[in-house]
């Protein structure tokens, strides 16, 4: 993954989730990953299309995504509904866009897919030929991952 | 503050932190500071036990000492380290007994059969060791607060072992981190015990093998176990000339490695020349010279493993100057995240006005030279790991310097593969200097003057 593109997305998935969240959040040590990876519990996908090529999923599991939902919503929410869903699914837009805003002004031209959610137990990703970049977060209310993949257009 | 405070004060001291005694001791020495003697006063909270090796002074906590005693004839027990001079049986309990000078590579001189040699007991994560010194000295008591941590320049002993320097009436005692020593050798094992499917690949020597190939076999396991250099087809040959000189080198020594530093010595002229710096004119020169001739209007060039970006700018100035009328696309990626992150920017503090790179780069406000906008386009930087899938157009140059040796055998296999399969037909690959393809697998071998490049048959 091009050398440019991974600080936005840092940026990005730290400022909004320090913004939304209010609490404290800390990154973890980046790395790159190449397996099929098991998902934790909720997805959320965001594909990129444009002189690139990828997708950013959002990683975590269920208590802290009905934690997370909470907090954005102010109010205590007691199942996954559609509006958490919709919540979560806001997240990973929000980040997702900040960071191709961020490109957009280093002159790299992305479009975005609306995002998707997944959600259900064992689930596995496994598009296994394509290197992403791992971003761990640890907020308050729990750890998300924010799975990177893009490569340039050949 | 006064006398009876500090009384009041001292008697509490049984439930306090260290923190708490250490800022105690600093206010006890600038009250006593219009006493007679200030460092009396201090408070000793600290003991250990010194000793010499090679007429050097060392010490360890006491904490960790059980007993000392003078012993010899140890029960040599085959197959160990070669610091590891036997067992010893100490009233019943067997002790492995360490000679701390070979552990430490200090010279040590020959010793009789009967000797009897001063030994440290110690106790370490419910471990005990002997330990062989040269001369057991005192306990010496003092106040933790005036240790003082090591500086590069003390003892003979890699810095990590050192736990701090301390000073007690004109001597100075090189206090050792008893726990790191040995807590370093259980991981040195764990990891030597990892790679063990090489080694049972590893043809077994059998009985008629030479006491160096022998030894070469072992130097292959301490150099994948200590510096992740993995020995194959790639660089054996290297490997064994170099065992020649370490033979010289080491003389009477052991040849063997015993720790990372040891690796790292024997891997020490290795390195292919100019490695983390830009290119010199001597390279640069026989690297020109050695690239073939190319009329395509786009040359592709994949940088595999380019470090902080030296290597490819190097190769970005030398290729524009060999393909003056081609475009030329670098892809360099190293899957060092710290190193590649800063190399888009590159800068270096001063260019020389003869410099032929001077001409690509252009001053800074804060003085320091980058390379201009059209060097640094031709350049690609990727985070990107070469065992997972390259994903890389077809190329017409590899170079991957001392990157190869680097990977495990199944990773060198897979990444050779994939250069053969990237690799357009007129395309050249150039490897680290003391690195070069398998015999007999489809590459051609060109030698230009000091460079040596490798094409596919």
């Amino acid at each position: 993954m091009r050398v440019e593109y991974i600080n936005p997305f840092v940026e990005a998935a730290y400022n909004i989730l320090t913004e939304v969240l209010g609490g404290e959040v800390n990154r973890g040590e980046l790395y790159l990953k190449s397996t099929s990876m098991p998902v934790m519990g909720v997805a959320a996908l965001v594909g990129l299309a444009g002189d690139v090529e990828g997708r950013v999923i959002f990683d975590m599991n269920m208590a802290t995504a009905m934690k997370i939902a909470s907090k954005m919503n102010n109010e205590e929410l007691a199942s996954f509904d559609d509006l958490a869903k919709a919540t979560i699914t806001e997240l990973a837009n929000l980040i997702t866009a900040q960071a191709v805003t961020k490109l957009h002004d280093l002159g790299f031209r992305f479009d975005l897919t609306p995002p998707a959610l997944f959600t259900g137990e064992n689930m596995e990703i496994s598009d296994h030929d394509v290197e992403a970049l791992i971003v761990p977060m640890t907020t308050d209310q729990g750890k998300v991952e924010v799975n990177v993949a893009i490569r340039d257009r050949m | 503050m006064n006398a009876s405070a500090v009384k009041r004060l001292s008697g509490k001291r049984m439930n306090m932190s260290d923190s708490a005694i250490r800022e105690l001791n600093r206010m006890e020495t600038a009250g006593g500071d219009n006493g007679e003697q200030p460092e009396k006063i201090a408070v000793i909270d600290f003991k250990m036990v010194t000793f010499s090796l090679a007429g050097k002074d060392y010490a360890i906590d006491i904490m960790n000492v059980k007993e000392i005693a003078k012993a010899g004839r140890f029960t040599y027990v085959p197959n160990t380290a070669p610091f590891v001079l036997g067992v010893y049986n100490l009233r019943g309990d067997i002790i492995p007994i360490i000679d701390l000078r070979l552990f430490f590579n200090i010279p040590t001189s020959k010793r009789e059969d009967d000797a009897l040699e001063s030994l440290i007991f110690i106790h370490v994560d419910e471990q005990t060791f002997g330990i062989v010194v040269d001369e057991i000295d005192k306990v010496v008591g003092i106040s933790r607060n005036t240790i003082q941590p090591p500086h590069p320049i003390f003892g003979d002993i890699n810095i990590k072992y050192i736990h701090g320097v301390v000073e007690n009436q004109g001597r100075l005692y090189i206090l050792l981190d008893v726990e790191r020593i040995f807590s370093a050798r259980v991981r040195e094992e764990e990891a030597e015990a990892l790679p063990e499917m090489e080694v049972t690949r590893a043809p077994l020597p059998d009985k008629k093998t030479s006491r160096a190939e022998l030894d070469i076999s072992f130097i292959r396991d301490g150099l994948a176990a200590l510096a992740k250099f993995h020995v194959t087809a790639v660089n054996e040959r290297w490997v064994s000339e170099r065992y020649r000189e370490w033979r010289s080198l080491r003389k009477d020594e052991d040849t063997q490695l015993a720790s990372s530093a040891d690796a790292e010595q024997y891997l020490e002229t290795f390195f292919s020349p100019d490695t983390g710096r830009l290119w010199g004119d001597q390279l640069m020169d026989a690297f020109i010279a050695s690239l073939p001739d190319n009329q395509a209007k786009q040359i592709h060039v994949w940088n595999v493993g380019c470090g902080k970006g030296y290597e490819s700018y190097s190769l970005a100035v030398a290729l524009r100057e060999r393909y003056p009328a081609s475009r030329i696309r670098i892809y360099a990626n190293d899957s060092d995240l710290l190193s590649i992150s800063n190399a888009p920017m590159l800068s270096v503090p001063d260019v020389p006005e003869t410099s032929r790179y001077r001409k690509h780069m252009v001053q800074g406000v804060n003085g320091s030279w980058a390379f201009s906008e059209a060097v640094r386009e031709m350049v690609l930087f990727e985070y990107h790991d070469c065992n997972n899938q390259n994903n890389v157009p077809n190329m017409d140059i590899i170079v991957s310097r001392d990157v190869v040796s680097f990977l495990n055998p199944k990773q060198q296999m897979t990444l050779i593969q994939d250069f053969s399969e990237k690799l357009k037909d007129n395309g050249t690959v150039y490897l680290g200097q003391n690195e070069a393809m398998p015999q007999q697998s489809g590459w051609l071998r060109h030698v230009n003057g000091q460079i040596i490049s490798f094409s596919k048959e």
